[in-house]
C-alpha cells in the first residue's frame, strides 16, 4: 500500500512549480527528495498530474474503444497529446494510414546541408517530390531549401530549420527555424494551405508574402504583402496581420503586433532588464558590477555537439540591426581563461521575402584576451566575412541572431555589453 | 542489432507522458515540456547513436529531455533542483516498467474526469493556461496562498483517487473528487 501524499510535499511542489520557494523551502524540498524514495515517487507523480491536467479533456480512455471513425489526429491526440500529435502524426506517416494523398510538393532547390526524410526515417535525395509526412531540414547558416507547389507557390527554408508536411503538403508544421512563403492567389475550391507552429496557426493562405520564424517558445509572423489570419494553437483567432506588420506569439498565447519598420543601424543589448522572451541560450546574472549574460551548455545542431554558447532571440522579420562593412561590433566581456571562441552574427538580405542567409564570424574572438579582467572586443563587419558561410549577397546585411561560442570548454565568459554601431561610436 | 527508426518513434510515442513529465518537473511549464519532447524525438531520429534496445532509447531520451529542460529552466531563471536530486529522480524515471505509467495515466484521467468543476478549472488555469498562483488569485479574487492550498489539496485528492482506482488502498464507496 502506498501512503497518501505528505501535505508538506504537495505545498512545496505547487510553490516549486511557481518558482516561489523561499531558500529554506527549497532546501526542505531538496532534503526530502534526496533522502526519501517515497518523496521522489510522489514528486514524479505530481509532475505527472500537471502534465495530464494540461493534456486535454479530462475523460477516461474508455471513449477510445467506444468511438468509431476517429480521425488520425484525434486518435493520436489521445495517445500523444495535441501539439505532439500534429508532429508525430507526420512522423508516423502513411505506413499506418495507407490512404494518404499523393505528393504534390517538390524540393526544387537546396544549398548546403539539406535533408529530406520519409516518415519512417529513410533519407531521400534532397531533390524531387516530398512524400506525405516527409520532413525537410536545413542545417547551418548558409543552408537553404526551396519547396514549390504546382500553383507556383514557393516556400523556402533557411538556416537551422525543420518543417514537416502532411496531406498533399498543404499543411506545413515548422518545428524550428525560418520559412518564407510566397503564396499565389488560391481559388475558392483549392485545398487550404496552412502553416503551423506550436504557438500559431496560419490558415487559408492566399496572395501573401510572409515569413514564419520559430525559436524557443516563440513564433514570429512577418507579412510583407497581403494579409493573414493567425490563430493560437487551439484555433482561437489572435490577429489579422497585414503587410508591413509583424506578430510575435508566445507559448502562453500572449502576442504583440507591431509595424516591421526599418531595421536600425545601431543596436545594444539591454541587460538591465530580463532577457527577451524567446532568448535561446544563455543565462542572465546580476553581479556586483552589473548584469551579465553567461554561456550555457547546449546541443548545437550545426556542430552536432554540446557547446557553451550564448544565442540571442531570433528576430527574422524585424531584424536587430543593419550592418555595412564599416559597422563595428563592440563587446564588453570577462573571461577566466582565453581559449577557442567566436562571435557570430546570422544575417539576411535587406529584403524580407528573400530567404538567403549568411554568417559573419569573428573566430578566436577571446583567444588572446587577458584573463579575469573586463575588456572590450571591437571588430568591423568587413573583418568578419572570411568564413565559409559568408553572405553571398551584398550589404546591407540584417542581423537576426547573435551567437557567442566557446565550444566545448567553459572558459568563464561573461558578457556585460553588446553593441553595434558606426565606427568609433558605441551605439 | 540497431533499432529501426520507426520502432524508436513508436516507443517515444508510448513514453510521451513520461518524458514530458520529466521535462516539466524541471522547466515547470507543460507546453515547454511538450516542446522538449518534440526536440527529443527529432534528436532521436537524427542521433548518431545506434540504439540497441528500448531501454537504451528510454535512458537516452530521459537524459536528453533532462538536459534540454535544464537549459530552458536556466534561461528562465528558475531555481533548479540540485544535480544529486536530479540524478536520483532520473534513475527512477528510467525504470523501464511501462505498465505502471500507463495504468496510472488511465486512472488519473478517470479521476480528473470526476473532479468538481471549480477544481478542474483551477487545474486548467494553472497547468493548461500556465497562470501563476498570483494571476489565478487575482482572477478569482482570492489570495495566492489560498490558491496554493487548494491546488495542494486537489493534488492529494487525485493521488488518493488514483490509488483507489488501482486498488492499492481500500476502496470506499464511489464518490467524486474535491
Amino acid at each position: 500500500m502506498i501512503p497518501p501524499l505528505d501535505p508538506r510535499l504537495t505545498d512545496l511542489f505547487v510553490r516549486y512549480w511557481d518558482n516561489t520557494l523561499s531558500p529554506s523551502e527549497a532546501d526542505d524540498l531538496r532534503q526530502r527528495l534526496a533522502a526519501d524514495p517515497a518523496a521522489r515517487e510522489a514528486f514524479q507523480f505530481l509532475s505527472f498530474q500537471a502534465v495530464t491536467a494540461a493534456d486535454g479533456p479530462m475523460a477516461g480512455p474508455a471513449a477510445v474503444t467506444a468511438s468509431r471513425g476517429w480521425s488520425r489526429r484525434r486518435v493520436l491526440g489521445y495517445l500523444t497529446g495535441g501539439v505532439a500529435a500534429s508532429v508525430l502524426a507526420t512522423v508516423l506517416g502513411r505506413r499506418y494510414w495507407p490512404d494518404e494523398p499523393v505528393p504534390m510538393v517538390r524540393l526544387a532547390a537546396s544549398n548546403g546541408e539539406v535533408t529530406l526524410r520519409t516518415p519512417d526515417g529513410r533519407n531521400l535525395p534532397a531533390d524531387g517530390l516530398v512524400p506525405p509526412g516527409g520532413m525537410v531540414s536545413t542545417v547551418g547558416p548558409s543552408s537553404s531549401a526551396l519547396l514549390t507547389y504546382p500553383d507556383g507557390t514557393d516556400i523556402s527554408l533557411s538556416g537551422d530549420s525543420v518543417v514537416m508536411l502532411s496531406g498533399h503538403g498543404r499543411k506545413l508544421s515548422l518545428l524550428r527555424g525560418t520559412a518564407t512563403a510566397d503564396v499565389r492567389p488560391q481559388t475558392a475550391d483549392a485545398e487550404p494551405l496552412t502553416l503551423t507552429t506550436t504557438e500559431a496557426t496560419l490558415t487559408r493562405l492566399s496572395a501573401v508574402v510572409l515569413t514564419l520564424g520559430r525559436a524557443v517558445q516563440t513564433t514570429e509572423v512577418g507579412v510583407q504583402t497581403g494579409r493573414v489570419s493567425v490563430a493560437d494553437s487551439s484555433g482561437e483567432p489572435l490577429e489579422v496581420v497585414h503587410g508591413g506588420e509583424c506578430l510575435t506569439v508566445q507559448a502562453d498565447g500572449s502576442h504583440r503586433k507591431q509595424p516591421i519598420g526599418p531595421t536600425p543601424a545601431e543596436f545594444a543589448w539591454d541587460l538591465s532588464r530580463p532577457l527577451p522572451e524567446g532568448w535561446n541560450v544563455g543565462r542572465r546574472d546580476d553581479e556586483e558590477a552589473g548584469p551579465v549574460v553567461r554561456p550555457v551548455l547546449w546541443f548545437d545542431p550545426y556542430h552536432k555537439a554540446e557547446m557553451y554558447q550564448i544565442r540571442s532571440d531570433h528576430q527574422w522579420a524585424r531584424g536587430f540591426f543593419r550592418t555595412l562593412p564599416d559597422t563595428t561590433f563592440r563587446v564588453k566581456y570577462w573571461i577566466d581563461r582565453p581559449g577557442p571562441s567566436q562571435l557570430c552574427v546570422c544575417v539576411r538580405t535587406n529584403r524580407l521575402n528573400c530567404s538567403d542567409t549568411g554568417m559573419m564570424e569573428c573566430n578566436g574572438a577571446f583567444a588572446k584576451a587577458r584573463p579575469k579582467e573586463w575588456q572590450w572586443l571591437e571588430v568591423r563587419a568587413a573583418d568578419m566575412l572570411e568564413n565559409k558561410h559568408t553572405p553571398k549577397f551584398k550589404a546591407p546585411w540584417v542581423g537576426f541572431l547573435v551567437i557567442l561560442n566557446t565550444y566545448k570548454e567553459d572558459l568563464g565568459l561573461k558578457i556585460a555589453e553588446f553593441r553595434v554601431g558606426a565606427p568609433g561610436r558605441s551605439a | 542489432m540497431a533499432m529501426e527508426r520507426e520502432t524508436i518513434v513508436q516507443l517515444l510515442l508510448r513514453e510521451r507522458l513520461r518524458l514530458t513529465a520529466v521535462a516539466s518537473a524541471i522547466v515547470r511549464d507543460v507546453h515547454a515540456a511538450d516542446d522538449v519532447f518534440q526536440q527529443v524525438v527529432l534528436a532521436a531520429l537524427q542521433a548518431p547513436t545506434e540504439f540497441q534496445d528500448p531501454g537504451h532509447v528510454l535512458a537516452w531520451s530521459i537524459r536528453a529531455a533532462r538536459h534540454r529542460a535544464i537549459d530552458l529552466a536556466q534561461t528562465r531563471k528558475l531555481l533548479p533542483l540540485s544535480e544529486d536530486v536530479l540524478d536520483l529522480l532520473e534513475a527512477e524515471w528510467a525504470d523501464p516498467a511501462p505498465g505502471a505509467w500507463s495504468d496510472r495515466a488511465e486512472a488519473l484521467h478517470h479521476c480528473m474526469g470526476r473532479l468538481a468543476g471549480p477544481a478542474r478549472e483551477l487545474l486548467k488555469m494553472r497547468y493548461t493556461d500556465g497562470l501563476t498562483a498570483v494571476s489565478i488569485a487575482r482572477k478569482l479574487r482570492r489570495t495566492a496562498d489560498a490558491v496554493y492550498q487548494t491546488l495542494s489539496r486537489i493534488h492529494r485528492a487525485l493521488r488518493d483517487c488514483v490509488e483507489r482506482e488501482l486498488g492499492r488502498v481500500e476502496k470506499p464507496a464511489e464518490r467524486g473528487v474535491s
